[in-house]
C-alpha cells in the first residue's frame, strides 16, 4: 500500500520538486549571507568599542532566548510597517533567518576570536601590523579549525529552521508536503518522502561535522 | 501598528498567556523527561556490544539529526491516525519533542562518556575495580560532570522548539500569541508578550547553568 502511494505521489513529483529547490536556494542563501555577517559581527563582539561588545551580547542572548518561530512572526509583522510596503512573505523569512542565523554564528566566531592567546595580539601590534593585517594572516587561519565543526553544525541545524517559515506562507518542501497532505490524506507517505529530502540535504553535514570534530576536538585529559 | 502598542490590551487579557506559559512549562517538562530516558536509552545502545542495537540506536540518532522537527511532526500528526493510532494532541506533541530531543541527548550523554580519559579506566582497572566500580565511581560522575552544560543548551532548545506545537494547536505559549492576534487583530502586542516570556525562561535556565558550570568546573578540573 505503502509503494502504490509512492506512486501516486508521483503525480506531484513537479511540486515536490519546486519545494525542495525552494528550500536548497533559501538555505544557501541565508547560509552566505549569515557566515558573512556572523564573522563580522562576531569579530566586532571581541574587539570593538565596548558599547558596541555590549549591544552585541544582548543581541545574541535575544536571540537564543526566544523561539525562531516568534522572532519570524514578528518580523513578518513589524517588516511591512517599516519599509512601508506590502511585501511577500519571502523577503521577511529571509531578513527572519539572517537575524536568527547571524547571532549563531556570530557566537561561534566570537569564540574563536577570543581563543587566539593575548600574546599574540600583542606581537603582531609590535611587528606593526595592522589589526585587519593580524585578522587576516595570524587569527583568522588559526580560529579556521577552531570555528569549522560548531559552524557546520549550525548549518545543519539553520537549515532545519526554514521549515519554520512555512508558517508564514512560504512554499518550501515542509508546506508543499502541507497542501499536498490537504489535499490526499496520505501523510505518512507524504512526509516521509520530505523527511527523505531533508536528509539528503542535511545528512553529508552531519556527517562533515561529525568527521571534523573527530579530526579538530582533542579529547580531553591527554 | 506601530503607533498604538497597546500594553492595557496585554494586561487585560493576560490570563490567555498565563494559560499558555503554563501550557510551555507543562509539555517541556514532560517532553524533557521522555528525552532523557530515550537519550539514555539510546546511549547505553550505542556504546553496548550488542551490532543490531548499535546500529539501531545510530539510525534513530542519524535520521532524527538530520531531519528537521517540523516535519517529524507532522508525519507524527497526520501518520498516526493513518495507521489506526489516535492520541490527543498533546500527547503527539510530547512524543514529538521527546523523540527529537532523545536524539541530541544520546550524543550529550554519549560524549560525556568518551570523554573520560581512557587511561583513568585502565588506571581503575589494574588496582583491581570491577567493571561495574569503574562506571560507577570514575567514569560516570565524570561523564554527566562533561554532559551537564550542554544538557542544559539542549533543554533550552527543547523549550523553544515547544513552541512549533502551537501548529498542532497545542494551546502553549505561541498558541496565546496567535489567538491574541485573532481575536484583536494587532499581532505584534502578542508575540513580543510572549517573546519577553521565553526570554525569562531562558534567563532563569541560563543562569541556572551558569551556576552549574562554575560548580563542575571543580570536578573536571576544565568546565
Amino acid at each position: 500500500m505503502y509503494f502504490e502511494n509512492l506512486a501516486m505521489l508521483g503525480n506531484y513529483a513537479p511540486f515536490f520538486l519546486k519545494g525542495v529547490w525552494t528550500t536548497i536556494w533559501l538555505s544557501a542563501v541565508c547560509l552566505a549571507l549569515a557566515t558573512v555577517t556572523g564573522l563580522v559581527v562576531g569579530t566586532l563582539h571581541q574587539l570593538a568599542w565596548k558599547p558596541v561588545r555590549a549591544l552585541i551580547t544582548v543581541y545574541i542572548h535575544l536571540v537564543r532566548g526566544t523561539p525562531f518561530l516568534v522572532q519570524l512572526f514578528i518580523i513578518f509583522f513589524l517588516l511591512p510597517e517599516l519599509v512601508g510596503l506590502e511585501l511577500s512573505p519571502i523577503p521577511s523569512a529571509l531578513v527572519a533567518l539572517l537575524i536568527h542565523g547571524t547571532a549563531y554564528i556570530a557566537a561561534i566566531f566570537s569564540a574563536g576570536v577570543a581563543s587566539i592567546p593575548k600574546g599574540q595580539w600583542e606581537a603582531t601590534a609590535a611587528q606593526g601590523l595592522s589589526l585587519m593585517q593580524t585578522l587576516r594572516h595570524v587569527a583568522f587561519p588559526q580560529i579556521f579549525q577552531f570555528v569549522l565543526p560548531p559552524l557546520v553544525g549550525q548549518y545543519v541545524l539553520l537549515i532545519k529552521d526554514t521549515t519554520v517559515v512555512s508558517i508564514v506562507g512560504v512554499t518550501e518542501l515542509t508546506k508543499s508536503g502541507l497542501l499536498i497532505a490537504s489535499r490526499i490524506p496520505e501523510g505518512v507517505t507524504i512526509f516521509s518522502v520530505i523527511g527523505v529530502f531533508y536528509f539528503l540535504i542535511c545528512y553529508p553535514l552531519v556527517h562533515l561535522a561529525n568527521r571534523l570534530e573527530q579530526r579538530f576536538t582533542p579529547t580531553a585529559g591527554n | 501598528m506601530l503607533g498604538h502598542f497597546n500594553l492595557q490590551l496585554i494586561f487585560d487579557h493576560f490570563d490567555l498567556f498565563r494559560h499558555g506559559l503554563w501550557w510551555t512549562c507543562l509539555l517541556s517538562a514532560m517532553g524533557w523527561i521522555s528525552a532523557v530516558s530515550l537519550g539514555l536509552t539510546a546511549c547505553a545502545l550505542k556504546l553496548g556490544p550488542v551490532r543490531a542495537l548499535q546500529r539501531s540506536a545510530g539510525f534513530y540518532i542519524e535520521s532524527i539529526r538530520s531531519t528537521p522537527l517540523l516535519v517529524q511532526l507532522y508525519f507524527l500528526y497526520f501518520g498516526l491516525p493513518e495507521i489506526g493510532i489516535v492520541l490527543p494532541e498533546v500527547v503527539v506533541g510530547v512524543i514529538a519533542l521527546g523523540l527529537n530531543s532523545g536524539a541530541y541527548m544520546a550524543e550529550i550523554f554519549r560524549a560525556g562518556i568518551l570523554k573520560v580519559a581512557p587511561g583513568q579506566i585502565e588506571a581503575a582497572r589494574s588496582s583491581g575495580l570491577s567493571a561495574w566500580r569503574i562506571q560507577r565511581h570514575v567514569v560516570l560522575p565524570q561523564a554527566v560532570a562533561y554532559a551537564a552544560m550542554p544538557l542544559m543548551s539542549q533543554t533550552i532548545v527543547l523549550v523553544k522548539d515547544s513552541s512549533l506545537l502551537s501548529l498542532i494547536s497545542i494551546t502553549e505559549l505561541a498558541f496565546a500569541a496567535e489567538d491574541f492576534y485573532s481575536r484583536f487583530f494587532s499581532p505584534l502586542e502578542g508575540y513580543v508578550t510572549i517573546a519577553l516570556l521565553y526570554f525569562a525562561i531562558y534567563l532563569i535556565l541560563n543562569s541556572a547553568s551558569d551556576h552549574w558550570a562554575r560548580k563542575i568546573k571543580t570536578i573536571t578540573g576544565t568546565g
